[in-house]
């Protein structure tokens, strides 16, 4: 697997304000990179910069091996990108925006135009003013000048934004096929946790301006702060049953009310805990109803985690 | 880079606001040659257009010789030089044009007379204050001492006197360079006979009152000396008192004393002169509107990037932000071009429009220093053009390069346009109040035809220089403005 973008060690500042610390990052040829992190996290900062629009204070950005601030043009030749919004000239038609996308690039014929105006899906009101499209339109059509010319590194900062549930999907369906059948490298950056889950192979999770992990989404979901497993009962009786997992150090409450208890176990030799549990339960007779399968973990559970900033202010 | 270029004037040339500029361009175009067709046709057709002083001149010579105010008997050269200029002001319908300095005809007669004869005779005039704005000023008329007669009647002036004057008006010029301004003082004083003005200019020098820079009267004493005044107006007087024509043998080097002596002559349409061309030059004043419209659009240029957020598009592909940069400067300046000729072409319609006719055969002819020469009247339309079109490339420059350090649109478009419009307010105040500095102000150059021609509006203009002005103006502003792309972070 090849690294077709290199973030080695850079820094920003902003005046006297640190925006990034020592960010380094690779992305690989097909794969779908997330890059999350709350807001003024640092994201479109990194992302600006790979793309040119900010200078680099320190560190070094290489794209296909070419570094961005040496070799601007060659670099550039391997992006297609997204910052921020879907920036298009609203008064010309999506078709001109497409040339004039197309002129700035070397080799992308009117085919090709055509082609990816069928791959995004706006064939019929490609030759509309801009200023007439819908949102999730404009995303489309931001999405179709980045791949006019065939990029090795694709960026999108939050590409699903405006798209309805089927737009979002065909997104997905064609960044997955760019990323795992053409071996582009994608990297998507969105606050929607769910979507990311749906579409990424490896995420990396930035806060404050500091890369805080970079893993595959298993490998996430598997990292916990407390490495215990939620399971949801329905009892008759919940007094009882209190009284039952009182006994057992291992079972900690979570939830109690009514009919309903939640506790959490040891992820670690879980399944002889839970034996334990149950057969004590129903020795006890407080009338089991109904036991819960433990719910996956969530990315937005460990994004919360991670970054602690469900709803704090802004660094 | 071909293609960036073919980019931006798409982004120009297909923004709505293109289609309403052009328009008001057509509406204005329209305006000014009915404007200046229907100036002609007023009753006072064959006076100065610019303003009345021309043909007030006309009447107070007239009124002199119709009250008999001028005896035949007495003053017979005077009287014959007077008769001749009213005389010829009414046959040909002697007419100040936009530049002074042309006069356009096409009737075979009348021009052969001119240029073979010297009967008809150009009118000459000397001007005692060359601080005037050159082209069609009221200020240049009222100051000038405006003579006319037949050359064959005019006494020639003697080499002495030539000399003399020479001399004096070198000796003049030295005095400002080495700041002697006490010899203007005694100057003044050998010249006045009124006690009161002699005793003002002895206090001053009692007192070592040096003029200061700046002040009014320092202006006035380097004014006078630079500009030869103290002479002229005495060769004025002894002209007038002795009734010798003396003016074309003294006049010396242009650059130094700015002296027009020609003046346009004009035909009415009824004397078979061409009405169209003299017509569309005054219609070309439109290009004022084509300006605006090449500043509104420089002004746009990068900061509309900025304010739609396209800036990011654009600087995220694989070129250069110079070339970018040169990309959007050439377009804009391909697109005031267009717009200058666009201008040209609608003035051009409807000046024959509102003529009745398109007079392509015409004759031009130049009256310079003295001398006749025909040539094509296209030419003429050029020169009148060029200085409009050196300013259009003043201002789109300025408002680009505000553009681009800015990055508003608005503080681009309000500067470019205030100093197109407001520029020729403040170069008049400065020619008054500070003519050295005022000369490195780049709207002083723009005017390169008449500093060609030596009647720069101000002291020591050089076209060179001018043109050097220009130059170093233009290129600190796209200096500025291309290191300001070129770092900007978005």
């Amino acid at each position: 697997m090849e690294h077709y973008l290199e973030i080695k060690h850079i820094d920003k500042f902003f005046g006297k304000k640190q925006i990034l610390k020592d960010v380094s990052l690779e992305v690989n040829s097909g794969e779908v990179f997330g890059f999350l992190g709350p807001n003024g996290a640092g994201k479109s900062t990194t992302i600006k910069m790979i793309v040119g629009l900010l200078c680099i204070d320190r560190g070094e950005i290489l794209v296909c091996g070419e570094n961005i601030e040496k070799h601007f043009e060659k670099a550039m030749a391997n992006i297609g990108a997204i910052v921020e919004n879907p920036e298009t000239y609203n008064g010309l038609s999506g078709m001109i925006n497409l040339q004039m996308a197309a002129r700035m690039r070397d080799g992308v014929t009117q085919e090709r135009i055509d082609e990816v105006v069928e791959l995004v899906g706006l064939t019929k009101r490609i030759h509309d003013k801009v200023k007439k499209y819908s949102l999730g339109m404009k995303q489309r059509l931001g999405l179709a000048q980045t791949l006019l010319h065939r990029p090795k590194v694709l960026i999108l900062d939050e590409p699903t934004n405006g798209l309805d549930p089927a737009g979002i999907k065909q997104l997905r369906d064609i960044l997955k096929h760019l990323a795992h059948e053409e071996g582009v490298a994608v990297i998507v950056s969105s606050h929607l946790m769910s979507e990311m889950e749906l579409m990424c192979d490896r995420v990396g999770i930035i806060s404050k301006g500091e890369i805080l992990m970079v893993k595959t989404l298993e490998e996430l979901k598997s990292v916990s702060r407390l490495n215990t497993v939620l399971f949801k009962y329905r009892l008759k009786d919940t007094e009882k049953a209190k009284e039952v997992f009182a006994g057992f150090e291992y079972a900690d409450f979570v939830l109690c009310e009514q009919d309903r208890i939640e506790i959490r176990v040891p992820a670690e030799g879980m399944e002889d805990k839970l034996e334990q549990l149950n057969e004590a339960l129903v020795k006890a007779g407080c009338g089991l109803l109904e036991i819960s399968i433990p719910e996956e973990r969530h990315l937005e559970d460990v994004f919360l985690e991670l970054t602690g900033e469900g709803g704090e202010q802004i660094a | 880079m071909h293609k960036l270029v073919y980019n931006e004037l798409i982004k120009i040339l297909k923004s709505g606001k293109n289609f309403i500029l052009i328009m008001i361009l057509l509406l204005l175009s329209i305006v000014f040659s009915f404007a200046a067709s229907a100036e002609w046709e007023s009753e006072s057709r064959w006076y100065s257009p610019g303003g009345s002083t021309h043909s007030l001149y006309y009447d107070q010579l007239k009124m002199e010789l119709d009250m008999g105010l001028i005896d035949p008997e007495e003053n017979p050269v005077r009287y014959a030089r007077t008769r001749l200029f009213v005389d010829v002001f009414e046959k040909v319908k002697l007419q100040a044009g936009d530049d002074m300095t042309r006069l356009i005809w096409t009737d075979q007669v009348l021009k052969d007379t001119l240029l073979s004869s010297p009967n008809y005779q150009i009118a000459y005039y000397a001007e005692t204050s060359p601080y005037g704005i050159s082209n069609a000023d009221d200020y240049r008329w009222r100051n000038n001492l405006y003579e006319m007669g037949e050359i064959s009647e005019a006494p020639q002036v003697t080499p002495e006197l030539k000399a003399k004057a020479q001399a004096g008006i070198e000796a003049a010029i030295q005095m400002v360079k080495e700041g002697a301004w006490r010899s203007y003082y005694e100057e003044q004083i050998k010249k006045l006979d009124d006690p009161e003005q002699i005793q003002y200019y002895q206090d001053m020098l009692a007192h070592d009152d040096i003029p200061n820079g700046g002040s009014s009267r320092d202006f006035q004493w380097r004014r006078i000396l630079v500009e030869g005044d103290l002479r002229l107006r005495e060769l004025a007087r002894y002209r007038i008192l002795n009734d010798i024509e003396t003016y074309v043998s003294y006049i010396p080097e242009p650059s130094v004393l700015s002296l027009g002596m020609t003046v346009n002559l004009t035909d009415t349409p009824s004397e078979g002169v061409s009405e169209f061309w003299p017509r569309l030059a005054r219609s070309l004043n439109a290009l004022i509107v084509a300006a605006l419209i090449s500043v509104v659009m420089a002004a746009g240029s990068i900061a509309k990037e900025y304010s739609t957020g396209t800036i990011k598009f654009l600087l995220i592909n694989p070129k250069k932000r110079m070339k970018i940069f040169w990309s959007k400067y050439i377009a804009v300046l391909f697109y005031s071009v267009c717009m200058t000729a666009l201008c040209f072409v609608f003035c051009f319609l409807m000046t024959g429009f509102f003529a009745g006719g398109y007079d392509l055969n015409a004759v031009f002819i130049d009256v310079c220093r003295g001398e006749v020469h025909s040539s094509s009247p296209w030419l003429y339309i050029w020169v009148s053009m060029s200085d409009q079109i050196v300013s259009i490339l003043i201002s789109t420059t300025l408002a680009f390069t505000l553009s681009a350090v800015c990055r508003n649109n608005g503080v681009a478009v309000g500067v470019g346009i205030a100093a197109e419009l407001v520029s020729q307010f403040l170069l008049v105040l400065g020619t008054r109040v500070l003519p050295v500095l005022t000369r490195a102000f780049p709207y002083a150059n723009i005017k390169l035809t008449s500093i060609r021609y030596g009647a720069g509006i101000l002291p020591y203009q050089s076209f060179t220089g001018a043109l050097l002005n220009l130059a170093i103006y233009v290129g600190i502003l796209l200096w500025i403005a291309r290191d300001a792309f070129v770092r900007s972070e978005v």
